[in-house]
This record gives C-alpha cells, sequence and structure tokens, in this order.
C-alpha cells in the first residue's frame, strides 16, 4: 500500500544531526540550501510503501513471543515492549529503489550532497513509517506504542528473513534481506508495534540501544531519535 | 504447440496458493513441499483447473528454488519431480514447469550474482526439461533476473518459454524496469510469448498490456490478481467478482491478448468464466517499428535521433582512466559516466581494454554497476569475444555491440551473439581488404553485413552502420566518401548510421573546428548516432544548435536555456583575470574558482608544489576547523571536491609521467556490513590529500582483504564496520592480517566501535571520524 506523503513534515533538526552537526550551531548558508533542494529531489523519487499484519491471537512466555506455531521470537526486550498489547502488527515500510540509486549517484558525483540527501532520505522513511503506524491504527484500539525494530536490544537482525518472508515485502514492494540480515532498498523499515485499549507514550528512549553508554550524540547531549512524539 | 493456438485464445490456470490457503488454513510451510506431503491434494487442485477449462497447468513450483528451500529438508530436484508427476496425473493438455523469482535481490543492489541465479534456475529447469510442454517465468520484478532465467531455460532445454513480468502501481516492475524495456528486451532474447501477471488487479493493467502488445511481436500474455487484495488482520482476502474479471480479460482480448489465465486470489470458478472466451479473436494491433537501444528503464528509438553516443570511457591515451579500471576504482568510471549524461550523452560506450586485465570479469561488475547509477543505454565495445559475451548476460535491457567487421569470420562469430542476446550492433565497413576505399566499397561491405545478419535472423532496424572516417590530412576525399555512404544507406535501408567522427581531423591543428563542420555535414546527411565526447564544450554547442534548426529541441527550449542571458565568450577561462587565492577558494568549498586557480597556477608552477604548497595546506587548515567544531561534515567534503577537481587537472596535466600518490591506503568494510557511507567519505578525503586508495567495498571477506594487502604491496588499511554484529568480523580480518602481513598498520571506525574496543581487536588506530583517519595516514606516511 502507498505512503502519502502530503501531509509528512520533515524536522530539518534531525537532518542536521545525521549530517554531524549538533543542535547548537548554526548551519552554514549552502549546507540549508543543499538541504532545501534536496528534499525536493528526494520527494520526487519517493515511491513509499508499506505493509503490514496485524496478530490477534498471540502469546508471550519467557522471553518469547508466539504469532503462530511457526513463527516465535525470542526476544526479552521485544515481549517487555509488547506486553500487555491487544493486538501486535508487524510492519516493513520502503522508499524504493529509486532513492537508493539518488544516494549511489550523489554520493559519486557531489558527495556533500550525497551525504545530505542520504540523511534525508534516513528522515523521510521514519516519517513514512510512522505515518504507516498511524494508518494501521483501528478504531477499536486506538493506541499503540513506538515501534521496535530488529536490530534493537537483544532482537536478533536475524529475524528479517522472516518478517520478510511473512509479509512477501519482495513481491509486494520489492524490499529484500541480503545475506547479513540488512534491508534492500536501505531506506526501509521492518518492525513491530502494539495496538492498546489504553493510552501508551509514543516517546522514545535510549533504553534498549546498544550504543547507550558509547554514542556520540549522549555526549553532546542530544538524542539521534526524533525528541518529538512518533 | 505454440502453432496450435495461432488465432485463438489459450487458457491458463489460476492461482495455487489461493486453493491450498482454502484447503489447509494453517499450513504454513513452504507450499511446494505439499509436492511431495500431499501429493494427492495438488493433482486434485490441478484437476479442478482442467475441469474448468485450463489447457495449461502450472507446477506448484513458484518458490522451488535452491536458495528458498534451503533447510527444508527436501532437494530441488525431489520437489520440481514430484510437482510436474501431480501436474501430470491431472490429465491437463499441457503443464508448464512454473519458475518464479530466488527470492533475492540482484547485484549490485543485493548480493546475488548472474552467475549465482543461473546456476539456481538451471537447477530447477534441467531435471525436467523432458516431461513438460513449456516454461513460465512468472511474476518477475527485475528484468535481469527474468533474462537470466531465460537464458538458463534456453541453455539446459528446447522448451518453449512463456515469461510474465510483475507491476506496482507506477506502472514499473519494483526495480523499476518501464514496460517498453520490459516489451522489448524479452522480444529481442527470443522467447515465446511475454506478458504480465500478479500486479494490481485486471484494471489496473488494461494500460500497461496495451504498451506491452504494441512493442512485440510475439504473443501476449496475461494473468491478473483478482482484484486488489484487502487485507484484514493477519489475512489477505481477494472480493473481485468473476463475472467483472471476465470482462475485464475480454476487454484485454480485443487489445490484442491471446493468452489468459490468472494469479493472486482467482479460483477454478475464474477460469471457468474466462475459459468461454477460448474461441474469441484476440484483436490484430498496429505495432510501433523502430531501432530501439534500452537500459533497464528506459528505451531510445534511434530513428528518432540523433542520439549522442558518449565516447569518453575508453583508456586510450588516458592514464587516469587506465589506473581506475586497473585498480578496480569503477567510481571514477560511474563519474565519467555522470558527466557525459549532464552533457547531454543519450547512450554510453563502454571499453576498459588495456592489456594484462581480465576484461571478462571486469564487466561483470561495472556493467551493473553503470546500470544502477545511470539510465543511458549501454554500447559494449570490446574485441575480446568471452569479456563481449560476459558483458551481453549481465546487461539488464538491449545494448548495442560495438562492433563487428565486415569480415566472414568476424561476423560469423559476433552476429550469432547479437541475435542471441538481443542487442543491436554497429557494422564496421571495412572487411578482408582492409580499410574501405570510396563510397562504393563501403556501400559494398555495409550491404554484406545487412545480408549475413539476415542470415542469423537479424532484422535490418538491429543493424548501426559505421562507414569509417579517416582522416582528411592523409586521405582527402574521405571525408565525402565517408558521408556519401551515410546519406546512401540513411535514404536507402532502415539500418542506422554511425560515425567516430573525431578521426577525421587527426593530424591538422585546431581539430574541434574540422571535427565539428564534419560532424554538422554528417548529421545533415542523417547520422543517427555518433560516437563523441559531449563534454567538450564545441561539440556541445554544435548540438544545442543542431536540434534547436532541426526542431528536435521543441521551441528552442533547451538552446534557450543554456545559452539565455549568457556572453559566450566571458564564461571561457581566461588565465588573466581569475586572482582568487587557490586555498581561500578551498576553504570556502567554490568550486569554479578552484579550477580556474589551479589552470592558471599549472602554467606557473611544478605540479607537485600545487600539491604541497596549495592544496594540502588548505585541507589541513579545513581540518582544524573541522576538529574544532567550526565547519561541520558537508562543508569537510566540499572542500574536498574542490581538491579532487585540482587533483584531477594535475594528473591530467602530468599524463601518467610522474604520480601525485603520496602512499597507497587500502580500504573496506568488513563482511556482512554494507554501510559504505562513512567509508566513501574516508576514501575521498584521503584521495584528495594525494593518497592513492585501493577501495575494496562493501561486504569484503577477510580473504580478500588479505590477498589485496599482499597484491599491492599495502602498508595500511583501513577497515570500518557499522553494525555490532559485523565487528567481529573486523576483529576476524585484523588477526588474518597481523598473521601474514605483521608490518601492515590498520585503522578502524564505524559507529559501534571505542577507542577501548578499538585496542581490544588490536587495530593500531581507532579513527572516530574521516578527519581522523587523514591525521593517522599523514603521520604514518610522513614518518
Amino acid at each position: 500500500m502507498i505512503i502519502k506523503t502530503d501531509s509528512i513534515q520533515l524536522n530539518s533538526s534531525q537532518i542536521l544531526k545525521y549530517i554531524g552537526y549538533s543542535n547548537k550551531v548554526s548551519v552554514d548558508q549552502q549546507t540549508e540550501a543543499e538541504i532545501e533542494e534536496g528534499t525536493k529531489i528526494v520527494k520526487k523519487l519517493l515511491q513509499p510503501k508499506y505493509i503490514f499484519k496485524k496478530y490477534n491471537s498471540f502469546s508471550i512466555f519467557d522471553g518469547h513471543l508466539k504469532l503462530n506455531d511457526h513463527f516465535i521470537i525470542e526476544s526479552d526486550d521485544l515481549c517487555n515492549h509488547l506486553k500487555e498489547a491487544k493486538s501486535i502488527v508487524i510492519l516493513a515500510v520502503t522508499l524504493g529503489m529509486k532513492v537508493e540509486q539518488l544516494i549511489k549517484r550523489e554520493m559519486l558525483i557531489n558527495p556533500s550532497k550525497g551525504l545530505i540527501i542520504d540523511a534525508i532520505a534516513s528522515e523521510y522513511v521514519e516519517k513514512c513509517a510512522n505515518e504507516a503506524c498511524n494508518m494501521i491504527i483501528n478504531e477499536e484500539l486506538k493506541f499503540r506504542n513506538t515501534r521496535f525494530s530488529p536490530g534493537y536490544g537483544d532482537l536478533s537482525l536475524k529475524i528479517q528473513e522472516k518478517i520478510i518472508e511473512v509479509l512477501d515485502t519482495e513481491r509486494k514492494m520489492g524490499l529484500y534481506s541480503n545475506d547479513s540480515f540488512l534491508l534492500l532498498p536501505s531506506k526501509s523499515i521492518t518492525a513491530f508495534f502494539g495496538l492498546f485499549d489504553r493510552k501508551k507514550t509514543l516517546k522514545k528512549s535510549c533504553k534498549n540501544c546498544q550504543s547507550l553508554g558509547n554514542c556520540r550524540y549522549r555526549d553532546e547531549g542530544v538524542f539521534c531519535y526524533d525528541q518529538t512524539m512518533e | 504447440m505454440i502453432k496450435q493456438w495461432n488465432n485463438k485464445v489459450l487458457i491458463f490456470d489460476g492461482a495455487m496458493g489461493t486453493l491450498i490457503q482454502n484447503s489447509k488454513p494453517n499450513y504454513n510451510k513452504l507450499p511446494e513441499l505439499l509436492n511431495i506431503e500431499a501429493p494427492d491434494l495438488i493433482t486434485s487442485l490441478h484437476l479442478k483447473y482442467v475441469k474448468a477449462g485450463a489447457d495449461v497447468v502450472t507446477t506448484n513450483t513458484f518458490g522451488a528454488n535452491g536458495y528458498k528451500l534451503k533447510g527444508s529438508g527436501y532437494c530441488v530436484k525431489e520437489i520440481v519431480k514430484a510437482a510436474v508427476k501431480n501436474a501430470r496425473a491431472s490429465n491437463s493438455r499441457y503443464v508448464a514447469l512454473d519458475i518464479g523469482p530466488i527470492g533475492k535481490a540482484m547485484s549490485p543492489v543485493g548480493d546475488l550474482t548472474v552467475d549465482e541465479a543461473y546456476e539456481l534456475f538451471k537447477e530447477q529447469i534441467i531435471c525436467v526439461k523432458d516431461s513438460v510442454d513449456l516454461i513460465l517465468i512468472e511474476t518477475m520484478a527485475s528484468l535481469l533476473e527474468a533474462k537470466t532465467a531465460i537464458l538458463a531455460a534456453k541453455e539446459n532445454s528446447d522448451l518453449p518459454i512463456f515469461v510474465t513480468m510483475t507491476l506496482d502501481e507506477n506502472n514499473r516492475t519494483l526495480m523499476g524496469n518501464d514496460l517498453e524495456t520490459i516489451a522489448l528486451t524479452l522480444s529481442a532474447l527470443n522467447v515465446d510469448a511475454i506478458g504480465l501477471n500478479c500486479s494490481f488487479g485486471p484494471k489496473g493493467l488494461l494500460e500497461p498490456i496495451k504498451s506491452i502488445i504494441r512493442h512485440t511481436d510475439l504473443p501476449v500474455m496475461i494473468q491478473p490478481n483478482a482484484g486488489l487484495p484487502k487485507l484484514i488482520d493477519d489475512l489477505t482476502l481477494y472480493d473481485y467478482p468473476s463475472e467483472s474479471f471476465k470482462n475485464d480479460i475480454i476487454e484485454m482480448i480485443n487489445l490484442g491478448v491471446s493468452i489468459i489465465g490468472g494469479c493472486c486470489g482467482t479460483t477454478p470458478e475464474f477460469i471457468s468464466k474466462i475459459s468461454e472466451l477460448k474461441n474469441m479473436e484476440p484483436a490484430e494491433v498496429q505495432k510501433i517499428k523502430g531501432s530501439f537501444v534500452t537500459s533497464n528503464s528506459k528505451a531510445l528509438n534511434l530513428k528518432d535521433g540523433p542520439l549522442i553516443i558518449g565516447e569518453r570511457i575508453n583508456p586510450t591515451g588516458k592514464a587516469a582512466l587506465k589506473e581506475a579500471i586497473k585498480n578496480n576504482n569503477y567510481d571514477y568510471i560511474y563519474r565519467e559516466a555522470l558527466d557525459q549524461m549532464n552533457a547531454g550523452a543519450d547512450i554510453l560506450d563502454v571499453n576498459i581494454g588495456i592489456p594484462g586485465i581480465n576484461e571478462k570479469e571486469k564487466y561483470k561488475e561495472i556493467i551493473p554497476g553503470l546500470q544502477m547509477i545511470s539510465d543511458a543505454p549501454l554500447q559494449i565495445d570490446t574485441s575480446d569475444f568471452d569479456a563481449l559475451e560476459a558483458a551481453l548476460r549481465v546487461y539488464e535491457g538491449r545494448p548495442i555491440i560495438n562492433s563487428v567487421s565486415g569480415k566472414t569470420k568476424d561476423l560469423d562469430k559476433v552476429l550469432p551473439l547479437a541475435k542471441k542476446y538481443g542487442a543491436l550492433i554497429i557494422g564496421l565497413t571495412l572487411d578482408e581488404n582492409g580499410l574501405p576505399k570510396g563510397v562504393d566499397e563501403r556501400i559494398r561491405i555495409g550491404q554484406k553485413i545487412i545480408n549475413t545478419a539476415k542470415k542469423y535472423g537479424i532484422v535490418e532496424e538491429d543493424i548501426i552502420l559505421d562507414c569509417i572516417t579517416l582522416s582528411i590530412s592523409t586521405n582527402p576525399q574521405d571525408a565525402k566518401d565517408t558521408l556519401d555512404a551515410v546519406e546512401y544507406f540513411s535514404n536507402n535501408s532502415k539500418v542506422s548510421t554511425t560515425l567516430g567522427a573525431s578521426n577525421i581531423s587527426f593530424g591538422l591543428p585546431n581539430r574541434n573546428l574540422i571535427n565539428t563542420t564534419f560532424l554538422s555535414m554528417a548529421l545533415t546527411k542523417g547520422l543517427d548516432a555518433p560516437i563523441t565526447d559531449p563534454t567538450v564544450k564545441e561539440i556541445n554547442d554544435l548540438l544545442n544548435a543542431y536540434f534547436a534548426l532541426n526542431m528536435k529541441d521543441i521551441d528552442c527550449r533547451n538552446y534557450i536555456n543554456t545559452y539565455k542571458g549568457q556572453d559566450i565568450s566571458s564564461i571561457r577561462f581566461d588565465t588573466h583575470t581569475s586572482n582568487n587565492n587557490l586555498i581561500e577558494s578551498i576553504v570556502k568549498g567554490l568550486k569554479e574558482p578552484t579550477i580556474n586557480t589551479t589552470k592558471k597556477l599549472l602554467v606557473e608552477e611544478e605540479p607537485m608544489t600545487i600539491v604541497d604548497e596549495y592544496l594540502i595546506k588548505a585541507l589541513n587548515i579545513v581540518g582544524d576547523q573541522y576538529d574544532n567544531k567550526e565547519i561541520f561534515l558537508p562543508q569537510l567534503i566540499r572542500s574536498a571536491s574542490c581538491v579532487q577537481e585540482a587533483f584531477r587537472l594535475i594528473k591530467e596535466s602530468l599524463d601518467g609521467k610522474d604520480s601525485v600518490s603520496k602512499g597507497k591506503v587500502l580500504l573496506a568494510t568488513v563482511e556482512g556490513d554494507i554501510h559504505d557511507i562513512g567509508k566513501n567519505i574516508v576514501k575521498v578525503l584521503l584521495e584528495n590529500y594525494g593518497y592513492q586508495v585501493i577501495d575494496l567495498g562493501k561486504d569484503v571477506p577477510k580473504e580478500i582483504i588479505m590477498n589485496s594487502i599482499i597484491k599491492n604491496d599495502i602498508e595500511l588499511v583501513g577497515l570500518s564496520a557499522l553494525m555490532t554484529t559485523t565487528v567481529k568480523n573486523m576483529k576476524e580480518t585484523i588477526k588474518l592480517i597481523n598473521k601474514e602481513k605483521p608490518s601492515c598498520k590498520i585503522f578502524v571506525g564505524g559507529a559501534v566501535l571505542t577507542k577501548e574496543y578499538a585496542k581490544s581487536i588490536n587495530a593500531d588506530y581507532y579513527c572516530k571520524d574521516a578527519q581522523a583517519s587523514v591525521r593517522v595516514t599523514q603521520d604514518l606516511f610522513n614518518k
């Protein structure tokens, strides 16, 4: 399914963070102009799509999430994230191949612009994933929690393969996993989230991050993720 | 069998997965395993389609390939054989072996190479090549993958081949292939039927199938889904009425479709409805004819030209390009490609012929690499027959072969390749007697090429004749002879014409003047595709003017945009007016002033002085500013890019006589990791400080890194890893280097690394950012 991007607002301070600016400094004019131009280019080439599956009957037991007989995931952190959920959603989002090519091309002929476009695309895929989550929330269960992706906490990247298979993303949206369980095109996200009958916080935290204690963002007193709600 | 359904409609079956889901709702393993675990069920499902009126049933083997079956407990051969047996047991008139996509992305996007995909397809085909009636290659989202499956089918069986692709809402495949390119490429690969399947319901396929029909002479096939799916929790449901499906199919037959069936969500009920249509007459449709060359996402008709073939990817006389090819520095080639396209090239000639290299293996990387970054069709320019075939196999689309001569021996060798791989071919009008004399000889040899090609089944439209340009300084009559031959073929045949125009001025002063004048004369004689350098300003100007004068540039829009408000003389470089300080230009990241000042300095100073006194000093200033957080990464890179431009000019002026290299550094992202943006930035910076960088790319096994260290006598290696999961491969790589070549120093970087961790895995240096890697390199090589 296609994600409409008209209403998506990018957070420019996120983009700046990705390319190494800390919050406090003012950005030079050319970079600012390149971000503005790059955003237009990326927007033109975006083909954002999402696919999801919703599981209403599942069980969570000693660090295992069982979605059905053939889909059992071992991860304390994921189980913890999804406890009390009424339904569980698996989501895949991608910006498509064209953005991938654009980044590759720009890195070759104009690396500074390539870097900026890469950052813009990173911000876009985050926002598109939020948009997809919000489209999935239904009438009975209006509340969700934050996205939890493979690689967070103790959730192995290996699970990508299974997600790709279950959601049939290769066929439906051209999203693949490679031999190292990384997503292709790279500006893509897979994630789990829970649906709840009462409000949950959509504020992210660092608690499941493997870089906690060794984080260039936190060293500078900022966060890698968008501090506004998901 | 193909003849038997000419002029009426052939009926295929519908979905297998949908029926399996309905009869075994909780079955969660690969549906292909049921061929062995529940053969009677599979046969009964085939039988439902036979009873519904299908002429052809498709084996339950969509995902029965070695990659998907890995770990299933079954091998490909036993599943495929069982599947064919099950299909045969339904007593269907015909059985089609079903081949779906492998399930991995093809390289260079993903890690599945053409050779690997070929072997996987071959394994599926070879065991049942004598027990099925045709091969159906379906639901392909990558034209290259479809082509690879076709080659595997052709080279391992004599079966008819039907191919269908799946589209997304943009009427392209998910990998970006467009409809024209799909139709032209698949038809040129000499299959038996082509078409579309799956996608997004029959209504949405009406327009796309029209385009396919217009661009092929082959029977066209359609197998749509049963409408658009509805997602209800974890189930995908289709609720399109079979009557509507039938009406859509009627419309398609009226557009010219002659093979019909169903995909996801269709059932025997659907096939029963559409089998009522088997005696309808498919419409006869007017086809679009032309001389089409394609990339993977764009088709160009030489008859709509002139089209410009960029000649710059050719190492003859280019030291920097030679070095880049030798060192696998393919980014250099990709930049040449993009520069030419920006200057107006429509097609790119790719010649990588230098002595002592393995051209075949290099083509296998360069061709897909070029196709990843550009949508210009390519022209494969080599005299190495094996390299040519390797390039043709990995090319996604219809390329041009450059070239074959009029020698009988050459024609008999190269023309079959052009036919097999569906390429257009440049024929040189020279033969056993050497270069042609006069216009008659050019015409005679050209005619011989046309006639021989016809014998191999190659039509005139797929031939491009090069009537040979010789220098007027030695052969004064030649310009006229060449032009007359171009005019002759342009008026009297369907072939296209090309010329490598710049030979004309060899040995004369002011060559550009002769070149552009000759080119403009040739264009007026009907030249379709000059091979030239569009980045040369005079050529670019000529082409802009020619297009404006010949109504190829609508409303002169491009001409006006290019020259509006420009005083032509002022944009030329003037050595006397440029007083900008080079260091300042670099620090500010200003490209044009950097180029101009460098050109000026090259007149006055030694190249190495410019490197040491200006470029390195400027980079050091920028580096300090970066460390002090006065500037940030984009600015740092901008300055580095300026230096890169300056270096390019300096290297050109050295012309390979001397080297500006201050030392060799090998860079790689370790195995398992595909994040290379950080490594690429390190590369840009190091190169601009004058170091030669051997970039092995991303996801590089430790053995390959080690081999390259030994082969290139490397003393400094930079390794990058971005994920906790791949840091262990970094450790292994360092262990191997320390064992095999202890003197070699190693610096490491990447988001998850710390100084302490770097030390614990025995790296010599930890670099927190790209600038730090420059400091390390400088320290080491200055010692």
